[in-house]
């Protein structure tokens, strides 16, 4: 493995966690889960040449992350192929102990909201700023605080239904 | 700027994603055979189009200067011809090239929709370039026909083969143009949709 392979193989594993969690948030199953992840690392290796550190790679890795899901919701309609097995022994979608209820209830929440507000809230939840929220998704912080405002409402209307 | 917003329902997602970073910290979740493999998958179908014209272009023009070459036509008429493939391939390559080093998924939604912008514009800006210059190509060809060919062989297989082929030729690099167009549109509608939501 040489020094740049070397390099991209410690982000990932350094941001597994996180792949995962943005994975898991915009998808409906655990084969789907697998399916983005691989995109995922795809287009990671793909833009790894021109990365150049000007951000760090945490903020990188949700960037790529999160415009795949993105991209891959809009497409609606994926195509499938050989997918490779993530190397899990639970399953986030099928557990049923009190940890595993609760995490599956974040899910059932963040999924409700459009797939922008799902990114906002998923950088929200890493405690990032609005400012490094906004340089990931495009938008200036002030727009991140005028949306965590109403996906906030938004929640709330979802949880007195 | 303040990133603390008091409400129940976010305090509650945030104990929770802890709950499911802690669960995944203690996952392996990818090896390295995972990624390996990925790294070695070289998928790109972004700019795709843009590579196999460049090819076609590059790879036809010796062949088109020979085939008219053996016609007889005269030396400015092959030059031009090569000039013009490769005016194409060199106009495909400075069109997309931007789109290559951007990284389609590696940068943030403005970004990608300034990019997309230029080459939507651009692709339909082409017909302006693309038609004097055909034309232009295809009369001369025409005139070098009369000049070099027989009557008979000119008027019963060049002239409608040529016609024919300016029709095909056309509505191919029409479609793939469009099709171009159509994905840039596509790809500005959705981060159009994706900066709305967020404004």
């Amino acid at each position: 493995m040489n020094s740049l392979e070397h390099e991209f193989t410690e982000i990932v594993r350094e941001n597994k966690t996180n792949i995962y969690a943005v994975c898991y948030m915009f998808s409906k199953d655990a084969d789907e889960v697998a399916d983005l992840f691989q995109d995922i690392l795809i287009n990671l290796w793909k833009g790894f040449g021109s990365f150049r550190h000007a951000s760090s790679a945490k903020t990188w890795v949700y960037r790529v992350s999160l415009n795949t899901c993105i991209d891959a919701e809009r497409k609606k309609q994926r195509w499938r192929g050989n997918v490779l097995p993530l190397t899990m022994d639970i399953d986030l979608f099928e557990d049923t102990d009190t940890d595993s209820r609760q995490i599956q209830l974040l899910r059932q929440r963040i999924a409700q909201l459009a797939p922008f507000d799902r990114a906002i809230v998923l950088l929200w939840l890493e405690n990032m700023s609005y400012e490094e929220i906004g340089a990931i998704v495009g938008i200036t912080a002030k727009h991140v605080s005028v949306r965590l405002v109403r996906i906030k409402e938004q929640l709330k209307r979802m949880s007195n239904k | 700027m303040e990133t603390y917003i008091d409400s129940r329902e976010f305090q509650e997602m945030k104990q929770q994603i802890s709950l499911l970073k802690e669960k995944l910290n203690r996952q392996t979740i990818v090896s390295d055979n995972f990624i390996r493999k990925t790294m070695k998958h070289h998928v790109s179908t972004i700019n795709r189009h843009a590579v196999i014209t460049i090819l076609i272009c590059v790879g036809f023009t010796p062949f088109c200067i020979g085939v008219l070459g053996k016609m007889g036509f005269s030396v400015w008429f092959l030059v031009a011809t090569g000039c013009m493939m490769l005016f194409c391939a060199l106009h495909t390559y400075f069109y997309h090239r931007k789109l290559w080093n951007v990284g389609f998924m590696n940068e943030d939604l403005l970004t990608i929709a300034r990019v997309m912008s230029t080459l939507r514009k651009r692709y339909a800006d082409w017909l302006q370039v693309a038609i004097p210059m055909l034309l232009t190509w295809f009369a001369w060809l025409l005139i070098e026909g009369i000049i070099h060919l027989d009557t008979e062989l000119y008027l019963m297989s060049f002239l409608p083969g040529a016609f024919v082929g300016l029709v095909i030729g056309g509505i191919i690099g029409n479609k793939r143009r469009k099709r171009v167009i159509r994905q840039a549109e596509g790809v500005l509608t959705a981060v159009d949709e994706l900066l709305q939501k967020g404004a």
